[in-house]
């Protein structure tokens, strides 16, 4: 009686883990055939990119012998911009907080600090700074007003970021800590702030990217990264096009890199959620 | 329950954060502009911070070893040397260099600016170390202009804020050094590009693509023609450029700097060390008056 019963489930178990199996397969073949599909996409453009620049008439011994002078930027470009991330973070922060307080002097300050900077260019805001500053007895070289005017312009756009993490923990948490008889800033540094760190941080990891790229623009100032560098030998030689590809290449890898760590920065903050999502499956 | 208080209010951090936003400032900063003049602070200091463009050879620019070269960086190396100083060089972009309000930053420009009564007004001249003459230059494979004066309506390259740039914009003056006005080439449309090499490269991109001609340094046109651009020289000069070093005005003791740059050219003048560097980097001299 139960044998006549079970024979025909264990069987349909069976095949319902078999198709389960296929599918999986399916699956899993599918995926490969699209990442060789995306590979010989980008060997095409590879492709079609060096066709195109071979007739654009490039001196490659020129180039050749001009990259490793064009490389030295990289590190210049590397240190400015992390500089400017970091300080902008400390604004980011202290905007956000300002942002959600009741004090009508701080969210004033940090409202109109965020609106002024969104609403003008960069480029505006490095010359403004480099040639401003002075007029009130601050005189900054290059680099640290290029630094300045990063951080402040990022600091704006990074404020928002900051503020929506700091929204995104649940106020519960908040009265919690109070009721546990926390101060503000305890609350906010051992509670809030580690929460809100993981939402913070990806996006955060993008500004940086971001501000790779800006950062050419303190050239101007004449600081010697790599688009300076790159403009210099380009302008000196009638050879524009051939320096500002091989800066736009060290900028392209350059920013690989730094999205590799990103990308390891995430899996390494989301691990916690993760976990919990792998169990309930 | 004060100390409460006190760690409750944000502001405390905002204070503190500002405070060490301000602390690194000033480490950073360079030291606040003297109230002695720019000679003593050079003489104190012990060093001349000149600021050079270093986009046009062979006047200014990176050599090989990427290290900075040329007519101007010897002038500057030869002048701090007379003045018992070393010399260090800073590379603002052009537009810094002649708004003036360097803020200290750098005493000198030798970056072959020309000496002009509107740049006058916010930067001291020393005397002219050199001279360059202005030239139009047009496509090598242009048949049709033979005169300057055919380049009406065309469009013509210029760098931007060089004096090429006023001489060509109708709604600016240009007076070179302290003599008249310059009579503008009638109806032709400048325009205006971050530094002369650009305007240069686009005329060489063919025969009115983008520019039917450029009006540059005559050294510049002579440079290009060296490194096989494919442009040809128009008529003869339209102006000479006497060039020489500036400082800025708003600095305490920047004409009395100037008139000691001065000496110090004539000096370099009499005894033909600036004939000799302008023999090494040019093949002849452009340090005698050419009008």
């Amino acid at each position: 009686m139960t044998e006549k019963n079970d024979t025909p489930k264990k069987v349909e178990g069976l095949a319902v883990a078999e198709t389960r199996l296929k599918h999986i397969e399916d699956a899993r073949r599918g995926k490969k055939i699209f990442v060789l599909q995306v590979a010989g996409v980008w060997c095409g453009i590879f492709a079609v990119l060096f066709y195109v620049f071979h007739r654009f008439d490039l001196d490659f011994n020129f180039m050749l012998k001009y990259t490793p002078f064009i490389f030295k930027g990289v590190g210049t470009t590397i240190f400015v911009s992390i500089c400017s991330i970091a300080c902008a973070c400390i604004l980011a922060l202290l905007g956000a907080v300002s942002r959600l307080s009741k004090n009508p002097v701080m969210y004033g300050v940090s409202t109109f600090y965020v609106s002024i900077i969104r609403g003008t260019p960069l480029i505006v805001q490095i010359f403004v700074i480099y040639l401003g500053l002075p007029q009130l007895g601050i005189v900054l070289s290059a680099v640290p007003a290029g630094i300045i005017a990063l951080s402040v312009n990022y600091g704006a756009y990074m404020t928002e970021i900051f503020r929506a993490g700091i929204q995104a923990i649940r106020r519960g948490q908040v009265e919690a800590a109070y009721s546990l008889g926390m101060t503000y800033t305890q609350m906010m540094t051992r509670i809030v702030l580690p929460q809100a760190l993981r939402i913070i941080i990806p996006p955060t990891g993008n500004e940086f990217i971001a501000m790779l790229k800006d950062s050419a623009l303190v050239a101007f100032l004449g600081v010697w990264e790599l688009f300076f560098r790159a403009q210099k030998i380009g302008r000196q030689n009638f050879r524009n096009m051939e320096t500002l590809l091989i800066a736009a290449l060290f900028y392209w890898m350059v920013t690989i890199l730094f999205q590799y760590f990103q990308g390891r920065l995430e899996e390494n903050l989301s691990k916690g959620t993760t976990k919990i999502t792998g169990m309930t499956h | 329950m004060l100390r409460r208080n006190l760690s409750k209010d944000p502001s405390t951090l905002a204070a503190l954060a500002t405070l060490v936003l301000l602390v690194v400032a000033f480490l950073f900063g360079t030291a606040l502009t003297g109230f002695a003049g720019v000679l003593e602070d050079v003489k104190e200091k012990g060093v001349l911070v000149v600021s050079t463009d270093a986009n046009y050879a062979p006047q200014s620019f990176l050599n090989e070893k990427g290290e900075l070269d040329g007519f101007d960086i010897d002038v500057a190396k030869e002048v701090a040397k007379r003045l018992g100083v070393a010399v260090k060089f800073v590379t603002p972009d052009w537009d810094l260099i002649v708004s003036g309000k360097w803020g200290g930053r750098w005493d000198l420009s030798i970056g072959s600016m020309t000496i002009t009564a509107e740049r006058a007004q916010v930067v001291d001249f020393s005397s002219p170390y050199y001279y360059t003459p202005a030239q139009f230059a047009i496509h090598k494979s242009n048949k049709g202009i033979k005169t300057i004066e055919e380049l009406a309506g065309k469009t013509v390259g210029v760098g931007s804020g060089t004096t090429y740039d006023s001489y060509l914009d109708p709604g600016q003056t240009l007076t070179i050094g302290g003599g008249e006005k310059l009579t503008q080439v009638k109806g032709v449309k400048g325009k205006p590009y971050s530094t002369d090499m650009e305007a240069v490269q686009d005329l060489a991109l063919g025969d009115g693509v983008r520019l039917d001609g450029v009006l540059t340094s005559g050294f510049v046109v002579q440079e290009a023609i060296k490194k096989g651009v494919p442009i040809m020289p128009l008529g003869n000069p339209v102006y000479y450029e006497p060039l020489a070093a500036a400082s800025d005005k708003t600095r305490p003791g920047s004409s009395q700097f100037t008139q000691k740059i001065s000496e110090v050219f004539e000096g370099m003048h009499k005894d033909g060390t600036l004939s000799e560097l302008s023999k090494k980097w040019y093949g002849f001299d452009v340090t005698k008056k050419a009008m």
